[in-house]
């Protein structure tokens, strides 16, 4: 199977800062994947990248287009929605559906107008005068009413209340995803979305540090729970990546562990993204 | 090409209240014009009441001294007499000779419509490109199947494009209105409007005027790209900067070097492409005939060394916008 996704050494500065550093990956197709990463890891870089609006060195190729060279057709088959508001604020929103109709071929303005008809959204109102979950509702109607292979949501959350998040993932998995096409989403809340992914990646500081699928990840690490008195004892030989104290027991997370022995010293467990995150991050709780 | 049309449409629904309020703007002009003439024209109707005649002394064509010219009404028909002379031969040679000034006059009237057009649109070029940078709508038209030559074309045409179409719209509209002044007015104004009117043909002038426009366009070009640049790069007001800033440049050049050849620049610039007026005005005073004045030598103005010059500056400006354009650099 043909990667969707490929990049070899992709470096991207801004000045003195590195923004990517030498990133190469191959994203599998069908697959919902979450880049994940602290402020400033470079996530919006290298999706800015992915779809040609910026320079960059290296090779990269997207449902087999160079993104650079190849934008517009590179676009014709991907959906992206920003981590800001980038609708034109001049438009009303009937006026942005008649654009959409106009310029992609893929675009179903009865399935957009469907969408638009369980929000709030008033059609005669311009854009600006909408609330900023208006304006991410309005782009994911309009973004999901075209037909494409891959739809790049780059902290699409940013800023919104919980209802509003819970919404949009549902939408996106109902509406949009099938075994046809990929999700890639990038998100510092890795919690809201990991129960969705089947692939993540982590980032930091322009660097790749893993790139793995959620069954791989619950294979690879452990999470031992343990009486805080034998902490110092089974610290020293279990080496954890990281630890933290919860109601008086000491939590261990463990890479490549021995999980029939584990079981014999506490209770053990999957961790989830977000702690082998923190951890591969170098903090602890 | 489909594509083309809706970017063209998408720049029509952005900027549709300045055309509309333009047209407005113009409009009320064109009533205040009208209204001036209806009180003009009841000043010559009361004098030809009292006096029975009116006449105009001295009167000159183009240096060419006409003499004394009587108006006078008898019952309904109208008599022109010039220097005593009332044969309907040498009236025509005259308003025949009057044909050329006064399509210079209308010509006129319609530059202060294009210079009040080109004013508005420096405005429209400038922030063409901005306003997307302010509200971060770069991101949305580029994450479009749409490349970004027809994403810049499409502005560029469009302000062209608007630019010599609403010119043409209302310079017809003013010639519409300066026609209705002339019926407002009355006889025998309207008798002495028909003998001139007949040598112009309107179609004609039109289609002289909108080769200008063209012509003019070409040369406007450089100073449209130059305020559209600007506008991708600048944090915040492109026009001020797009115009002060080579302004304010000049004039330090002036004071600092005492040289004005900056200054002399600019204001060729600005004025060059209306050299074809001053040509124009010079062969009037040169002695004309009653033709109307086509352009006669557009293929001439047309195809120079300083059209070359425009379209390899407006290129290379083109170039600019393009690679900043890509780098989306956001406004302030």
């Amino acid at each position: 199977m043909s990667a969707l996704i490929e990049l070899k050494n992709i470096s991207k500065s801004y000045g003195d800062l590195k923004a990517l550093d030498n990133v190469s990956l191959e994203i599998l197709p069908g697959r919902i994947v979450g880049l994940v990463g602290p402020n400033g890891a470079g996530k919006t870089t290298l999706l800015r990248a992915l779809t040609g609006e910026l320079d960059y060195t290296g090779e990269a190729k997207v449902l087999g287009y160079e993104p650079r060279s190849q934008r517009a057709e590179l676009m014709l088959e991907t959906g992206v929605i920003h981590d800001i508001s980038v609708l034109p604020s001049w438009m009303k929103v009937n006026e942005l559906l008649g654009f959409m109709d106009g310029i992609h071929p893929g675009f179903n303005r009865e399935t957009a107008e469907t969408f638009l008809k369980t929000t709030t959204i008033p059609m005669d109102k311009k854009i600006k005068s909408l609330s900023k979950g208006m304006k991410t509702q309005l782009h994911l109607a309009v973004t999901l009413a075209t037909e494409t292979k891959l739809l790049i949501l780059d902290e699409p959350t940013h800023g919104l209340d919980i209802l509003f998040r819970k919404q949009l993932y549902t939408s996106v998995l109902e509406d949009y995803f099938d075994e046809e096409k990929s999700l890639l989403i990038s998100t510092h809340q890795i919690e809201e979305v990991e129960h969705i992914l089947s692939d993540v990646i982590f980032i930091n500081k322009g660097k790749i540090l893993l790139y793995a699928s959620i069954e791989e990840l619950g294979e690879r690490f452990t999470q031992l729970t343990i009486p805080a008195d034998q902490a110092d004892k089974l610290r020293t030989e279990l080496k954890p990546m990281s630890e933290y104290g919860i109601l008086g027991r000491r939590v261990f997370l463990l890479e490549n562990a021995d999980t029939q022995a584990l079981v014999k010293m506490g209770d053990i467990q999957t961790p989830s993204v977000a702690d082998i995150f923190v951890a591969l991050m170098g903090g602890a709780a | 090409m489909n594509a083309l049309r809706v970017l063209l449409k998408r720049e029509w629904l952005e900027w549709r209240r300045v055309v509309i309020g333009t047209i407005l703007i113009v409009t009320f002009l064109n009533l205040l014009m009208l209204l001036s003439v209806s009180r003009g024209s009841a000043f010559f109707h009361d004098k030809l009441e009292r006096d029975g005649h009116i006449k105009l002394e001295d009167i000159q064509i183009n240096d060419e001294n006409v003499g004394d010219v009587d108006i006078r009404m008898k019952g309904n028909d109208i008599e022109i007499s010039i220097d005593g002379d009332a044969a309907s031969k040498n009236i025509d040679k005259w308003m025949s000779k009057i044909t050329v000034p006064i399509i210079f006059g209308l010509r006129i009237g319609m530059m202060g419509i294009f210079g009040f057009v080109l004013f508005l649109s420096m405005f429209y070029f400038s922030d063409a490109i901005y306003k997307e940078r302010e509200d971060n709508s770069t991101l949305f038209y580029r994450s479009l199947p749409v490349n970004d030559h027809y994403l810049l074309g499409s502005k560029i045409a469009a302000g062209l494009i608007g630019v010599i179409g609403l010119t043409l719209f209302l310079s017809i509209e003013y010639l519409a209105f300066t026609r209705l002044a002339i019926w407002i007015m009355g006889e025998p104004f309207n008798a002495l409007a028909a003998l001139v009117l007949s040598h112009i043909s309107y179609v004609g002038m039109l289609w002289d005027w909108f080769s200008y426009l063209i012509f003019a366009a070409i040369h406007m070009a450089p100073l449209a790209l130059f305020l559209m640049l600007v506008g991708s790069y600048v944090k915040g007001r492109p026009l001020l900067i797009g115009l002060g800033a080579p302004i304010l440049f000049a004039i330090s050049w002036a004071i600092v070097f005492q040289s004005i050849a900056f200054l002399k620049y600019i204001a060729k610039f600005f004025w060059g492409f209306n050299q074809v007026l001053i040509d124009q005005w010079e062969l009037m005073h040169g002695g004309l005939d009653g033709e109307v004045l086509v352009y006669g030598n557009f293929w001439a103005y047309l195809f120079n060394i300083d059209t070359l010059i425009s379209v390899l500056v407006s290129g290379l400006l083109y170039y600019g916008i393009w690679h900043i354009y890509r780098k989306n650099i956001p406004a302030g």
